[in-house]
């Protein structure tokens, strides 16, 4: 991080609800690591004013957090010393991690710090401060109530800073994450002229490119794509149809993220069983 | 240090998982320091067993607070370890990343099973600690500090740490052990289980300026509380600060006089226990007597039909104090049903240079006439009484 540089923090209200319910959930602790976005906006455009005073705006860096991954289990990402587990997944690189510890302080603990210090150098090259959340979630004794406290940290030097985490929701808020929207499609890059001989033959794209093509939209070619790309108009019913397609993938997706879902909950109960007997502890 | 949840909400501490009471009971069972739990609260979500906990750990003469977080239902994870508030510095596992021996900890091959699993890691992190204060310590800008370090940092056993507070200037606090004996083979029999120390409590003002003459440095003896019954650092007065001296030189003089001290109060046992013994002749043998430090004995003693006890507390300054007498009736008692007794009487004849025979027959001559109104005492205060 260069010095003095603004770091500013944001997560969509969506990741933190699903963050903070993933913590909630968890039989004890647990932690993962946290996916988004660090970029650094170019300088404003001048804005038009009658005063020719205005100071340039300090380079900032925005760090947006939209989601997380995370196992079941507590220390998942780290062996009791700090260091990293499993090498980081290449891609997406992770900005960070997060860790819930039920009613603890809202202070990094050794592990955690260490954790953070040695990812930091594993995950080069990031061109942002490693980024870190505690979550500190509880409950009232009748659980009536549960709360969340959280804090979000960044790391500078070797030192966890606190830093204020903003929640942007859709709203004018949001603008500045808006703007700075890159899109990034797994769709192969389509030319927008068709080829001149055999526009419909598939085999004029690779393997790789009807793959990620499938991965999106069952039972649409690519060739059909190519079509609703360089046509000029008049394809509002293969456009419709390529939307059903998608949502039939989207269904099939479902139907096996519910199948798989059961199992593994059925496989985390028979998990819990174990490690209460290892513990030596009675189940209620 | 406390979670605020547990403060709003004072519920019943669930049992601890056996696992990690298993390691808690070990650790306080076994360990040398008089470690503290403060606390102990739960981190699952049915909060049936507890398995997190403050442990209040000796250091520099004072405690530090480490909260120690397992997890009840993940046997097998180790625990992570919460550092107060002050101590973001503190960074035992990166330092281990970064010399490359965190394989020597004890962290690198947890055993759930083993209960000897947190002793082990709170013994590593204390040394890690002290270790960690003492570079603060030689890192603070003052001269004068810069010698004294130099000169008796190198002392076994010696903490030091740097005392912020807001609104003053930093401190420095040394806790200096002194004398090397072995306190225990001085006192035959003794029950301690911890061993016992002497510590010269030294704390220096940080100041970054030059003084000519800087200031003494606020000095006091503490000893650890069991040694009390044998020895008291509170009597005991400390040699004089002179101007331009420092430690080196100041401990050893104290260290020889504290020694001094330490035999004669060795010695002072022998004394209580002959002065016990010589009861014997004249009131019958103690119905008890404290054996080990011979601080206190009771005894049965009647005139007429009136049967009272006595006991007499014997000072450590003992023969030059003399002891402490209680009377107590057998036959009295006040209407909550406890036994009458008199105030504690020592202002009856005494000389330190008796014999231990004359000082017990003196004693018996003086207790003769004082039961008399000791008797009057019981039977006028509460003429219901048998």
């Amino acid at each position: 991080m260069a010095v003095g540089e603004e770091v500013k923090l944001s997560i969509s209200g969506a990741a933190l609800a699903a963050l903070l319910h993933r913590c909630g959930a968890a039989v004890g602790d647990c932690d993962g690591l946290l996916f988004g976005r660090a970029h650094r906006p170019p300088p404003p455009a001048p804005t038009l004013s009658d005063y020719d005073d205005q100071t340039p705006a300090a380079p900032c860096l925005f760090i947006s957090i939209s989601g997380h991954s995370s196992l079941s289990n507590p220390c998942s990402l780290s062996d009791p010393l700090g260091r990293p587990n499993p090498p980081p997944p290449s891609s997406p690189s992770p900005l960070g991690f997060f860790s819930s510890r039920r009613r603890a302080p809202l202070r990094p603990s050794m592990r955690e710090l260490a954790l953070a210090c040695s990812l930091s150098k594993t995950l080069s090259p990031i061109a942002h401060p490693l980024l870190f959340i505690l979550v500190s979630p509880s409950a009232s004794d009748d659980l009536s109530t549960h709360s969340f406290d959280y804090r979000a940290f960044l790391l500078v030097g070797s030192r966890l800073v606190p830093t204020s985490l903003t929640v942007v929701n859709v709203g004018p808020g949001f603008r500045d994450q808006y703007h700075s929207f890159a899109p990034e499609s797994p769709f192969p890059l389509l030319q927008t002229k068709p080829p001149a001989a055999a526009p419909q033959a598939d085999d004029a794209y690779s393997i790789g490119e009807q793959k990620a093509v499938d991965a999106m939209v069952d039972g649409f070619g690519l060739g059909r794509l190519q079509g609703l790309v360089c046509a000029a108009a008049g394809q509002a019913a293969e456009m419709d149809s390529m939307y059903a397609g998608m949502l039939r993938r989207m269904e099939k997706l479902a139907r096996e993220v519910e199948k798989s879902n059961h199992r593994v909950l059925d496989q985390e109960r028979r998990n819990l069983v174990m490690r209460c007997k290892t513990a030596g502890l009675q189940l209620q | 240090m406390a979670p605020s949840a547990d403060a709003a909400a004072p519920a019943p501490t669930p049992p601890l998982a056996p696992l990690i009471a298993a390691q808690l009971k070990f650790l306080l069972t076994n360990s040398s320091l008089p470690i503290k739990v403060v606390q102990i609260w739960s981190g699952c979500s049915s909060g049936r067993y507890a398995d997190r906990f403050t442990l209040g750990i000796p250091f520099c003469l004072d405690y530090v607070y480490w909260d120690f977080l397992y997890n009840a239902m993940h046997p097998k994870v180790a625990p992570d370890v919460i550092f107060g508030q002050g101590d973001e510095g503190f960074q035992p596992l990166v330092d281990y990343d970064e010399s490359g021996n965190g394989g020597k900890s004890c962290l690198a091959h947890w055993d759930y099973r083993d209960p000897r699993g947190l002793l082990c890691l709170v013994e590593e992190l204390r040394l890690l600690y002290i270790e960690y204060q003492k570079k603060l310590v030689e890192k603070v800008d003052d001269a004068r500090l810069k010698f004294e370090i130099s000169t008796v940092l190198a002392k076994e056993g010696i903490e030091v740490s740097v005392v912020s507070s807001t609104g003053r200037s930093d401190e420095v606090k040394f806790a200096v052990p002194l004398l090397d004996l072995d306190l225990k083979m001085m006192v035959p029999g003794c029950p301690w289980k911890l061993p016992q120390k002497i510590h010269l409590q030294a704390i220096f003002p940080v100041s970054s300026s030059y003084l000519s003459v800087p200031s003494a440095p606020g000095l006091k003896l503490t000893s650890t509380p069991d040694l009390k019954s044998f020895f008291s650092v509170d009597g005991v007065k400390l040699p004089a600060w002179v101007d331009g001296m420092c430690m080196a030189e100041y401990i050893p003089t104290l260290e020889e006089d504290l020694k001094l001290q330490v035999v004669d109060a060795s010695a002072s046992i022998g004394c209580r226990r002959r002065f016990i013994e010589a009861l014997a002749p004249a009131f019958g043998r103690p119905l008890e007597a404290d054996p080990i430090f011979c601080r206190k004995a009771t005894v049965l003693s009647i005139s007429g039909i009136f049967t009272f006890l006595v006991h007499f507390v014997i000072p450590l300054q003992f023969p030059k104090q003399q002891p402490i007498l209680t009377l107590q009736s057998c036959q009295h008692c006040n209407s909550q049903g406890i036994p009458i007794t008199s105030s504690p009487k020592n202002s009856y004849p005494w000389s330190p240079r008796w014999e231990v025979t004359e000082m017990a027959e003196r004693i018996y001559d003086y207790l003769a006439d004082e039961c008399q109104n000791f008797k009057k005492l019981c039977s006028d205060g509460f003429p219901q009484a048998k």
